[in-house]
Order: structure tokens, then C-alpha cells, then sequence
């Protein structure tokens, strides 16, 4: 073990997150009688030949945290826990195809991906296709519902399935959900058995060894941990170079159901092209203020997987990048379990909205990162926007998980993520230009302001991170803020500022974009003004 | 004390966090190198600590188990579940093509119902459950290369390690096995060598859909992209055999393919150090995976041995990793200088604010003609 001296004396806690482009070190200490998290270090994963250097990755990123933190000595010390972000790839398998779809759904709950179900009935032709996925898709874990009669004809189905498996010429991780039918002698290599539900809970037990010290299940526990703190209903979306997750956890404490989506093909830089192909290139260009056409997002989404720790250079860059980020949340969230649809975006409403993953963590004004977010998720009413600025989420989360939620505490909270403010978005459509909203903002320490903010536009009134102030709202009678048409509402606790402030989002629940090009550009440059989003854009002249 | 989020709203905070690779190493290399080559799990060395070894030599194999074929014997032959009485071989037995595997007479011998093998293989199983038959193919051998011309150093049960004296050209991306060859260059697509037929054809040329076919159609073993047209990547599909979708094997292309950068031009100094290596033994590696999972790094290596040409004042330097200083010659492998070779004239102390506003380290970089640009750190490869 190395030996490291902190500012206060202390040793650090170091944790490490390993993710596939970039590598995360985070340093932990006590500072104040509290734990804090007092220093994230980052490299590349990869070497500048483009080819992994994991080791040298942790080695430097703990160095670098340290360093930054302020401590001494050699950069040897102890890694107390290496997260690492991994979607574990599942293929489903049922006697029926009615049962593999109720597993999937409910197994889609956790952060792994279902990428294949299978219904076993049906003689050799159940037994082929499981064989058959298994060999295309090589998934991490293959998860078998068992009949509940193991004598039946779906019995056989199953144990099939089992037999079949000796055969597969591979050896994935087997989990078996329900009863073992007979002839249990022949699960040699079944490694794992979990009897006798296909609930969520018995299926995460089951997976443990897949999702252990897993970033992203580090996300899911995190966002459990601060719906429970605040009780609130809370949708993260964590994206990433290369996966995206999104967890939504709702309800009541005691009653909080909490589910969760993964894919590891919309990261923003190794998955550029499977989001370019399934978002399509009208998708991405509504999105951009500027002139760019179809080859040149193949080109970029290209750029991603040669150089994927390359960093956008011009204001441009980033909107390519930031456009291909605000489709890549939107697919995440169209795949989010079923029976959480509603909302503008397919979503229910939730109180809060965190944005975590580097490219929403690294976006140089948190404008662009509140704007992402409202774009890809169209929250409706009064919705609180947090950002992971620390990217400390993952961590957060397995502490809570490991060490119980109380130990993560409300400061060390606060260190990684950063509260950007509040959205005020009206639901209902109107014509352009016409009072959509009017906002009056009591501070607690200067004059109040009031805010007409018409249909179609975006303002932003600073509430800076500390202050708090009440509020008054009145939608026009075509508009409502959470009581319905037109009713003015006047929420009862005052609001909390944030980084960005309180954002009044009247663009129309769904978002509607202009179909024609140039009214559309006219269009998001307005609101990226209205926002201060984004530098002066090179076609833009500055006023003489 | 702020919280750290809030600290990390400033591209000026000490908070920031460095960017810069972990490891650096020079684009192409020469003189000793280092090879441990994966034993497949389960499979076994074929060589000796002390052996000399050429690039082309199997160093190790293993056996790749395929997937059975499921056959419905029961249903097959009209009865319910215990298939295995009917049986004509034993379960284990190897089966040729066409061969009954299961009879069953019917009406006093007048209807006779057979089930015969789909292809040559091992009846593995039979189920007395289900009464489903897995017909099981022959392994698949797996052989693995040397690679690296030179001398075993090191067996266990998981790797062979070589060490020999190579020239080293590391590939942006890569796609199929490591293979064995002369190194034959192409100056010019209407300048293709002749009888390319097991050869590893370098291209000095941006590689297009002409090049590849007729080099295809010759029989080369591999195809070393100097460049190549980003229209031809998606064109040939080029795109999924270099960067397969997460969790899935690439496809496995008729010849082993590397490409060496994807600028409008090859990085300066490469195509004058192949061209000198022409005719010389030589191995392409384009994907492969360290039995841990790990990717192997896509390269070519060329032999050198005694009477190595000089590659035009390209160092001996071996691998050892490099640091980036003033002084150091780079390429550009992102952003608006992809693909310039120059030379670092100075670092930042800390993070600098691009144009986009991101903070990040950077480097200013002298290129021909008197062009100076600041880039990022993490958009420039070493050179030697």
C-alpha cells in the first residue's frame, strides 16, 4: 500500500469507475467531521494508439485526483472499489412467448439489456432458436422461466432448454427463475437458481455476480437513494461514451418502484452510428441551428469510434455533438418499460430530472446541459433539473448500496451532483407569440420580477445556487402548470436556485420544431440565445 | 467548503481534471519487440522456450466447440418422448453425413421411418425427456500465429512469448486474424503488384472499392490500408468489421485488413519506411482477443534480421512508452488537423478554453508551411 497523507491528515477513500473511453478517479475524505468527495481525477482508457491501457488509465486518473485534492506521496494507494460500466447482455428464454415477454418486461427493470426472447414450446424448434441466439449473440447471462409444471408439455419446454444448453458450445451465466422441473440432475453448469417467483427483486439477487460493482447499477441504486431522501419521483439519465441508462424510481417510501433501461450502443461516441442509423439524419438535424448534411454526420458519427476521447474544438462541433446526445436520450426513453408511459415524452411526470455521463458532466456552460435534458425528456409543469457534475452518481450509488443509503450523505450528495434549477413548463399549444405563462418571482432578498413568457419561447430567470424565492403562476386559459386549463398555481414551499435558474420552458408540450429549415434554425437560435447556451456562432456577425 | 460540483463549473478551477492519454507510443517503431501470442482456453503450445519461430509458424492451438443441431427424433419417427430405443448408433458415436441415426418399423414392417444424419458429426445426446437428439459438428481447430518472427522466451498455459527484431506499424483499426506474408506495396491502383496471391499488399494510396476487389480476386492475405476513403468504409462494410456493435464478433473479412489512418493522406514517413521493407517476411493482425477478453492491438510487423535497411533515419528505439514534450513529432488523429504530421512547440500548464469553451489540455503544433495550431492533447498520436 502506498502511503498518502492528506490536507486534514487523513488517508482518502479511492474509488476508480472504469468505463470504456474514459477512465475516473474519485477521491473521498473527511473534511469537517464529514465525508466528502474531494477530488475526481479522469484519463483516457485507451493509449493514443487508439488500443486499451486500462492499468496505466487507473494509474494516472488516481494520480490525478490525488494531486488535485491536494495529497501527498505516491500514487500507489489502495483503489477501494473499481466500478465498472458494463450492460450485461441477456437473452430471455420462456416456455411460452406470453411468459418470456412478462420476464423481459420485468427484468428490463434493472440496468441490463434484453436483447433477445425466446419461447421454447415446440419441440426441436425451441431447443434451436435458444441455441441459436445463444451462438449470434454470445449474451453475458441467459435467464430461463421455468414452468410452474414441470410434467407438462411446457415442463419439457424447459427442460429442453436445459438439456440443450450442455450443447450451446458456450458456457453463459444461467439464471433459472421459477421451479426446477424434473430431472434437476441435469443443470450441471447452471450456476445460479432462484426459486420460486420471477419478481424483480429475486431476478436481481440472481444477477448480483453480473451487476456487482457495476457503474450502472451504481446509477440505479443512486437515483433510489435520492428519490427516497427527498421523496420525489426521479428519472436519471445517465449517458455515456459508450452505453446510456435511464432509471426512473416513482412512487412512495415503502411503495417506490424503481426501473431502469441500459443499451450499450447509443454512448455518444462509440454509438453515434447506431444513433445516426436508428434516429435517423432528419432527427439529428432538427436540432442544429447550422447548415450540415447527411455525410457530414456520418463523418462525425465515424469520428467517434476512431478517436472516441476526442473532444469537440468549435461551437459547432459541440452542436453535432449535443444534437446526437439529445436523440440518443430520447431512443433510451422510448425504451423504458411500457407501463411507465405518459407524459409529452412518453413519461410520466417526475419532480426531478438528473442528467449524469460525461458528455452531460462536460458540457462547458450547464445551459447546454438543461437544454438536453428539456429537449430529450420535455418534462411538463414544475420539473427540478440536477446535473452529475462530478460524474459521481455511479459512485454515490454503490456506497448507498454497499454501505447502506444513510451513508451517503446529504454533503457528500451535493459534492457530485449540482442542482441547475427549475423548469416551469406549461402544457397545451397556442398561437405564436401569444402570453402562454405569466411568472411573478418573489426573491427573499431583492424586488420580485414577473415574466410574460409567450408560446413558442424559452426564458431563463437567474435564481442563483443558495437564494430561494416563492413564485406565482398563470397560465393562459389554453395552458396548465398542474391544475388544470388556465388555473393559476402558487407552489407552497419557496424554490431553491440553481446554477442555471428558473427556466420557463412555454416551446409547447409535445415540443414542436418548425418543419421548414430556415424558420426552424431561426427557431433554436432563439432559444439557445434566450438561454445563452452556446458561444457566438461563426455565421452569426457581432454587432458593430 | 464549495461543493465540489460547484468547483467544477469553472474551466479555470484547479479541480478540473488533466486530459491526456495514459500511454503514449510511437506510431510505428523498429528494432526489439515483445510478443506474447493467447493460448485458446483449453488448448495448448506447440512450441519451446528457446525455438526459433517465423511470423508465419503455429505457436499454439485449440479446439473452438460448435453448437449442436437439435434434431426432433421423436416427432420424427411418430412417438411420444422415448426416441432413444430406436436408436441405430450409440450416443458418442461420430456419424457421417446421410447416416440413419434412428429406425422405427411401423405395420408389421411395412412402413419403415428413418432419421438420418443432416451432416458428419458426434451424436452427443439423446434426451429420454423430450426425446430431441443433439447432433454435434466437428471442433473447429484454432491455430494461432507467431506473428513476430524471432524466439520463444516464455510458454504457460496461457500465452507464447517471442521476442524478435520487427519494424512495427500500429493500425487505427483492423479487422480479421493474424496472417503471414511477403510485404508487397502498391504505389498506385493501376500500379498493383502482379501474383499478390498469399502476400500482404500495402497501399500507398488511398485504398477505394477497385483497389480491394482486385486484390481480393489475387488471393492477398491481407490488405494494409495506408488510408483509406471514407465512401469505401461503408461501401465494402467496412465500418462493422472494424468496430463491431457491442457484444458481438465483427464479421470476418476474405483478408486480413488494416488501416493505418484515415486522413486525406498516409502520416508522413510510413509509406517511405514500407516501401524499404519490400519483400521482406511480414504479419498482419487485425482482430484477435486476449483470452481475458482484452483486444489485441490491429499492426503489421515486418521482419528485419540481419541487413536491415536504415527506414530513413527511423530510430531503434524498441516500445518503451513516450512522454509528449516540446520537440515531439505528432499526427493529428481528430478535429480540424487530422491526418498533419508537426512537431509540439509548446504544452499548456493547465486546461485552456477551445472554441467550444470545453477546458482541456493543449498543445501548440507547428506543421508545414509555417501553420501553427493549438490543439488538444488527446487529438495528436506520437511519431517517431
Amino acid at each position: 500500500m502506498g502511503t498518502t497523507a492528506g490536507p486534514s491528515g487523513g488517508s482518502p477513500y479511492v474509488a476508480v469507475d472504469a468505463g470504456s473511453v474514459f477512465t475516473k478517479a474519485y477521491v473521498l475524505d473527511d473534511v469537517d467531521g464529514e465525508r466528502r468527495l474531494v477530488a475526481v481525477g479522469r484519463a483516457p482508457s485507451d493509449g493514443d494508439d487508439g488500443h486499451p491501457a486500462r492499468d496505466q488509465a487507473v494509474a494516472r486518473a488516481v494520480a490525478q485526483a490525488l494531486a488535485i485534492g491536494g495529497y501527498s506521496g505516491d500514487a500507489r494507494t489502495d483503489v477501494a472499489v473499481t466500478l465498472r460500466t458494463h450492460v450485461p447482455r441477456v437473452v430471455v428464454a420462456a416456455a411460452r412467448e406470453d411468459a418470456a415477454r412478462e420476464a423481459a418486461e420485468q427484468i428490463e427493470r434493472l440496468p441490463v439489456r434484453v436483447v433477445e426472447r425466446v419461447a421454447l414450446a415446440g419441440g426441436a424448434g425451441g431447443a434451436e432458436r435458444l441455441l441459436g441466439a445463444l451462438e449470434e449473440l454470445t449474451p453475458d447471462a441467459l435467464i430461463i422461466v421455468a414452468a410452474a409444471d414441470g410434467r407438462g408439455a411446457e415442463g419439457k419446454a424447459t427442460l429442453g432448454a436445459l438439456e440443450a444448453l450442455r450443447f450451446s458450445g458456450l458456457a453463459p451465466f444461467v439464471v433459472l427463475v421459477g421451479q426446477i422441473p424434473e430431472g434437476a440432475a441435469l443443470l450441471d453448469g447452471v450456476r445460479h437458481a432462484v426459486a420460486p417467483a420471477a419478481d424483480g427483486a429475486a431476478v436481481a439477487a440472481a444477477l448480483a455476480p453480473l451487476v456487482e460493482a457495476s457503474s450502472l447499477d451504481g446509477v440505479r441504486v443512486g437515483t433510489e437513494i435520492v428519490a427516497e431522501r427527498y421523496d420525489v419521483d426521479v428519472l436519471t439519465l445517465d449517458l455515456g461514451a459508450s452505453h446510456a441508462v435511464a432509471v426512473l424510481a416513482s412512487g412512495t417510501t415503502g411503495r417506490r418502484r424503481v426501473v431502469a433501461v441500459a443499451r450499450d450502443d447509443l454512448g455518444l461516441r462509440r454509438g453515434r452510428p447506431e444513433i445516426l442509423a436508428k434516429a435517423g439524419v432528419e432527427a439529428l438535424l432538427r436540432w442544429l441551428p447550422i447548415d450540415v448534411d447527411g455525410e457530414a454526420l456520418r463523418s462525425d458519427a465515424r469520428r467517434g469510434l476512431i478517436a472516441p476521447a476526442a473532444l469537440p474544438e468549435t461551437p459547432e462541433e459541440l452542436l453535432l455533438e449535443h444534437a446526437f446526445a439529445r436523440e440518443a436520450l430520447r431512443l433510451l426513453l422510448a425504451d423504458l418499460p411500457k407501463g411507465v408511459a405518459g407524459g409529452a415524452a412518453g413519461l410520466p411526470p417526475v419532480d426531478l430530472v438528473i442528467g449524469s455521463g460525461g458528455p452531460l458532466a462536460g458540457a462547458p456552460r450547464l445551459s447546454q446541459a438543461a437544454m438536453i435534458l428539456l429537449d430529450a425528456v420535455q418534462p411538463e409543469a414544475l420539473t427540478q433539473l440536477a446535473l452529475d457534475r462530478a460524474t459521481a452518481l455511479p459512485l454515490l450509488g454503490h456506497l448507498g448500496a454497499s454501505a447502506g443509503h444513510a451513508n451517503v450523505g446529504a454533503a457528500l450528495e451535493r459534492d457530485g451532483l449540482l442542482n441547475l434549477g427549475l423548469c416551469i413548463a406549461p402544457i397545451g399549444s397556442g398561437r405564436e407569440g401569444e402570453t402562454a405563462v405569466r411568472v411573478e418571482v418573489a426573491f427573499a432578498t431583492r424586488s420580485p420580477v414577473t415574466v410574460e413568457v409567450p408560446f413558442g419561447a424559452i426564458e431563463v430567470v437567474p435564481l442563483g445556487i443558495g437564494e430561494r424565492a416563492s413564485l406565482k403562476l398563470w397560465p393562459s386559459r389554453d395552458f396548465d402548470v398542474g391544475l388544470g386549463r388556465g388555473n393559476a398555481a402558487t407552489p407552497r414551499a419557496e424554490v431553491e436556485g440553481g446554477a442555471v435558474g428558473i427556466i420557463i420552458d412555454a416551446r409547447g408540450r409535445p415540443l414542436a420544431l418548425p418543419d421548414a429549415r430556415e424558420k426552424r434554425q431561426a427557431k433554436l437560435l432563439q432559444w439557445l440565445q434566450a438561454t445563452r447556451a452556446y458561444p457566438q456562432l461563426s455565421f452569426v456577425q457581432p454587432e458593430e | 467548503m464549495t461543493s465540489l460540483a460547484q468547483q467544477l463549473d469553472s474551466t479555470d478551477s484547479a479541480a478540473l481534471p488533466r486530459a491526456d492519454y495514459p500511454r503514449r507510443r510511437p506510431f510505428m517503431t523498429r528494432g526489439g519487440l515483445r510478443r506474447a501470442r493467447p493460448i485458446p482456453t483449453g488448448g495448448e503450445a506447440l512450441v519451446r522456450v528457446g525455438d526459433h519461430v517465423e511470423s508465419g509458424a503455429r505457436v499454439a492451438r485449440g479446439a473452438r466447440e460448435m453448437r449442436a443441431t437439435v434434431i426432433d427424433l421423436a416427432a420424427s419417427l411418430g412417438v411420444d418422448g422415448d426416441a432413444a430405443r430406436y436408436l441405430t448408433r450409440a450416443v458418442g458415436d461420430e456419424v457421417a453425413q446421410g447416416e440413419a441415426l434412428a429406425e422405427r418399423r411401423a405395420l408389421g414392417g411395412l412402413q419403415r421411418r428413418a432419421v438420418r444424419a443432416p451432416f458428419s458429426g458426434r451424436l452427443a445426446h439423446v434426451s429420454e425427456h423430450t426425446g430431441l437428439a443433439y447432433l454435434v459438428p466437428p471442433s473447429a481447430e484454432q491455430t494461432v500465429l507467431a506473428h513476430l518472427t524471432g524466439r520463444v522466451v516464455a510458454v504457460d498455459e496461457r500465452a507464447v512469448t517471442i521476442e524478435g527484431s520487427a519494424f512495427a506499424v500500429t493500425a487505427r483499426a483492423g479487422a480479421g486474424p493474424a496472417v503471414a506474408g511477403v510485404l508487397m506495396v502498391a504505389e498506385a491502383l493501376e500500379r498493383l503488384p502482379r501474383d499478390v496471391a498469399g502476400a500482404i499488399v500495402a497501399c500507398g494510396f488511398p485504398v477505394n472499392e477497385a483497389t480491394v476487389r482486385a486484390l481480393l480476386d489475387g488471393g492477398a492475405a491481407a490488405i494494409v490500408a495506408a488510408t483509406v476513403e471514407e465512401e469505401t468504409l461503408e461501401r465494402l462494410g467496412w465500418d462493422d468489421a472494424f468496430w463491431a456493435r457491442a457484444g458481438t464478433p465483427p464479421p470476418a473479412p476474405p483478408a486480413t485488413l488494416l488501416a493505418l489512418s484515415f486522413s486525406a493522406a498516409p502520416p508522413a514517413g510510413v509509406w517511405e519506411a514500407l516501401r524499404a521493407l519490400a519483400g521482406r517476411p511480414a504479419s498482419a493482425l487485425g482482430w484477435e482477443l486476449t483470452p481475458d477478453g482484452g483486444r489485441i492491438t490491429p499492426e503489421l510487423l515486418v521482419a528485419l534480421g540481419e541487413n536491415a535497411p536504415s527506414l530513413y533515419g527511423l530510430p531503434e528505439g524498441g516500445e518503451a512508452d513516450v512522454e509528449l514534450r516540446p520537440g515531439t513529432r505528432v499526427r493529428a488523429i481528430a478535429g480540424r488537423a487530422i491526418g498533419l504530421v508537426g512537431e509540439v512547440i509548446a504544452l499548456s500548464p493547465g486546461p485552456f478554453r477551445l472554441r467550444s469553451e470545453i477546458g482541456t489540455e493543449v498543445a501548440d503544433v507547428s506543421f508545414p508551411y509555417g501553420v501553427r495550431l493549438r490543439l488538444p492533447v488527446t487529438h495528436l498520436q506520437v511519431m517517431p
